[in-house]
């Protein structure tokens, strides 16, 4: 819409994204005036739901907050509770963990590359419109996908909001043979997402690397899932223990999410696949180390556009570390360590796919939340979308409204934002007289 | 029950009131010993995908809402597109994991899989609160679907002589 020398271009409903949410620009005089990601789905108030109930409920209620990454909730709580708890977790049981969130990372991540994102590249509105031009390609990412699911299905229970995951452990240890007969197609989808990922390389992808800071955990040993501390590509690195004293959360008046801020400048930061890539890529395996050197000679980028490689890179490395813990699996003779209920206070951040995601909890005596906070990686980037999109808005704002509108959804798109995810908050004052 | 590769029933379901409605048809349609078909119960329209091309006729059971009548079968038809066809609406899928079956079929069509033997068979629905009853005008509907579909088939295995 132009109205005199103001320019407004609204997308009521940003497609292809996990939840709902509108983006509003405002043009001035051909310059940008105003970016506001609008997220409207209502709060779901997880925090409140919390408080009061048994800490074994935890990981079951905040599964629920998403159905495409449950077990980064799952992981997350049961990290910062067993903190809280002083539950020091088994090596077997950690290994498994990793293996579990190996299958979310790879079902995540590939519905996201060739459902969501990779139609972007070639001005295909869906998934469904791609297919048709690439079957071949959509059906080995379909099949990359099935075998994550089958990872969640087998540790979880089921693909979608797991129920085998509790503080200290599992409810229940997978059998040998239900993990080895997965191998063939965990192997098979090995060779196809490296193919994919050779794929994905050779999309034309515009430039857009205007430098931010960049946040990811970070482990001296391995590609970061479960731990790690807070590495910046600004500031020195960061214990998880001390989250709240870098990170803040703000509420704005056009979002119902929550943003996030770090250090005393309330600097906007970006999580995600290219960051973790970023500080981790010497923890990848051989194999996917090699395939990022020669998918990314120059090194990682800050090209937002090549987020959706760096997802294709941790695709490959999943399957391998998969591939890698079942050969080597015994079963858990014990699933859980046990615990007793304490007052503590614990708090975790792991790495949803698309981001860290973090959780602390205040838990009392008799083993029940008392306080919670739990920060996804969705409302974390929202802040650095906005400005992302004030420094991409002017290479483009020479098109039609229409086109501003869908190039502006698909920069917002290679951060895989997870809109349901980021409302889950409560901030509640209460003024008693 | 007598197997074969002519006919595949796939039940769509999950535990939640009235969307347990196709895989109670599955159960139901497998008490029919000699029916020459097979029978099997998914979550979620993607996975419908896998078994298109292992039959020569698919049978999709699910449930709908909105329905005026409490059984409604139809043969897919791409071409008409299910958004445009006067007898049923399709809702938009809400979420990105959330493929809707007319999404599926779309989807089955540009990867090159078959579609044009598939017949959905939709029962009608009501409430779908997590893992409540099914309610017993579904159970009556799911009922019916079956004694249909019993028909259909034996009367198709009657006319090719199976």
């Amino acid at each position: 819409m132009t109205d005199g020398s103001t320019r407004k271009i609204t997308v009521e409903a940003l497609t292809r994204v996990e939840g709902e949410g509108a983006l509003h620009v405002r043009l001035r005089d051909g310059g940008v005036e105003s970016v506001k990601l609008s997220i409207y789905e209502p709060p779901r108030f997880f925090e409140a739901f919390l408080q009061g109930r048994r800490l074994e409920e935890v990981p079951d209620i905040t599964a629920r907050i998403c159905g495409i990454c449950p077990v980064a909730y799952q992981m997350t709580s049961v990290h910062a509770l067993e903190q809280a708890l002083g539950v020091e977790i088994t090596p077997e049981i950690r290994i498994l963990r990793r293996l579990l969130y190996c299958g979310e990372w790879i079902e995540s991540h590939v519905l996201h590359i060739y459902m969501l994102n990779a139609p972007d590249f070639f001005d295909s509105h869906s998934g469904i419109e791609l297919a048709k031009r690439f079957p071949d390609e959509v059906t080995q990412g379909l099949r990359i996908k099935k075998v994550g699911n089958r990872l969640l299905e087998i540790l979880g229970g089921r693909a979608i909001h797991p129920v085998n995951v509790r503080v200290g452990g599992f409810y229940r240890s997978p059998e040998v043979s239900q993990l080895t007969e997965l191998l063939p197609d965990l192997e098979s989808a090995l060779d196809a997402a490296i193919e994919s990922a050779r794929w994905v390389a050779g999309f034309d992808f515009p430039c857009f690397d205007l430098p931010m800071e960049m946040v990811a955990l970070q482990h001296d040993e391995e590609y970061p899932m479960n731990e790690g501390h807070i590495a910046s590509s600004a500031r020195p690195k960061i214990a998880v223990a001390d989250y709240e004293k870098h990170f803040a959360e703000v509420h704005v008046p056009h979002s119902t999410a929550l943003q996030s801020e770090i250090g005393d400048a309330g600097a906007p930061y970006f999580l995600g696949p290219l960051a973790r890539l970023r500080f981790n890529h010497e923890r990848l395996f051989p194999q996917a180390r090699r395939l990022t050197d020669e998918l990314f000679p120059d090194g990682p980028t800050e090209n937002r556009f090549h987020s959706i490689l760096a997802r294709s890179i941790e695709v490959v490395h999943s399957l391998i570390e998969a591939i890698s813990i079942i050969k080597s699996f015994r079963p858990l003779k014990r699933p859980f360590v046990e615990y007793t209920p304490c007052n503590g206070f614990g708090c975790a951040a792991t790495e949803a796919p698309r981001g860290m995601i973090y959780h602390s909890y205040q838990v009392n005596d008799v083993g029940e939340v008392v306080t919670s906070k739990i920060v996804p990686p969705t409302s974390q980037n929202q802040k650095q979308i906005e400005l992302d999109l004030v420094g991409f808005l002017p290479s483009i704002i020479q098109q039609s409204d229409d086109r501003v509108a869908a190039e502006c959804e698909k920069l917002i798109r290679t951060y895989d934002p997870c809109i349901s995810c980021s409302t889950h908050f409560l901030r509640l004052t209460m003024e008693r007289r | 029950m007598v197997r074969d590769k002519h006919t595949l029933i796939i039940g769509i379901g999950s535990p939640h009131g009235d969307d347990q409605i196709g895989w109670l048809a599955i159960d139901e349609l497998l008490l029919h010993g000699e029916l020459p078909c097979r029978a099997i119960k998914v979550s979620n329209p993607l996975q419908c995908l896998d078994h298109l091309d292992r039959a020569e006729r698919v049978l999709i059971i699910d449930a709908a809402v909105g329905m005026d009548v409490c059984v409604l079968s139809m043969r897919y038809d791409a071409s008409s597109q299910w958004d445009d066809c006067a007898t049923i609406n399709t809702k938009d899928p809400r979420g990105t994991h959330d493929l809707g079956l007319p999404s599926v079929l779309e989807l089955a069509l540009n990867l090159g899989h078959r579609v044009d033997h598939v017949e959905i068979w939709l029962v009608r629905g009501s409430q779908f609160q997590p893992l409540s009853a099914v309610s017993e005008a579904a159970l009556a509907g799911t009922h019916e679907c079956v004694q249909r579909i019993v028909q259909e088939v034996a009367d198709a295995r009657n006319i090719l002589g199976a």
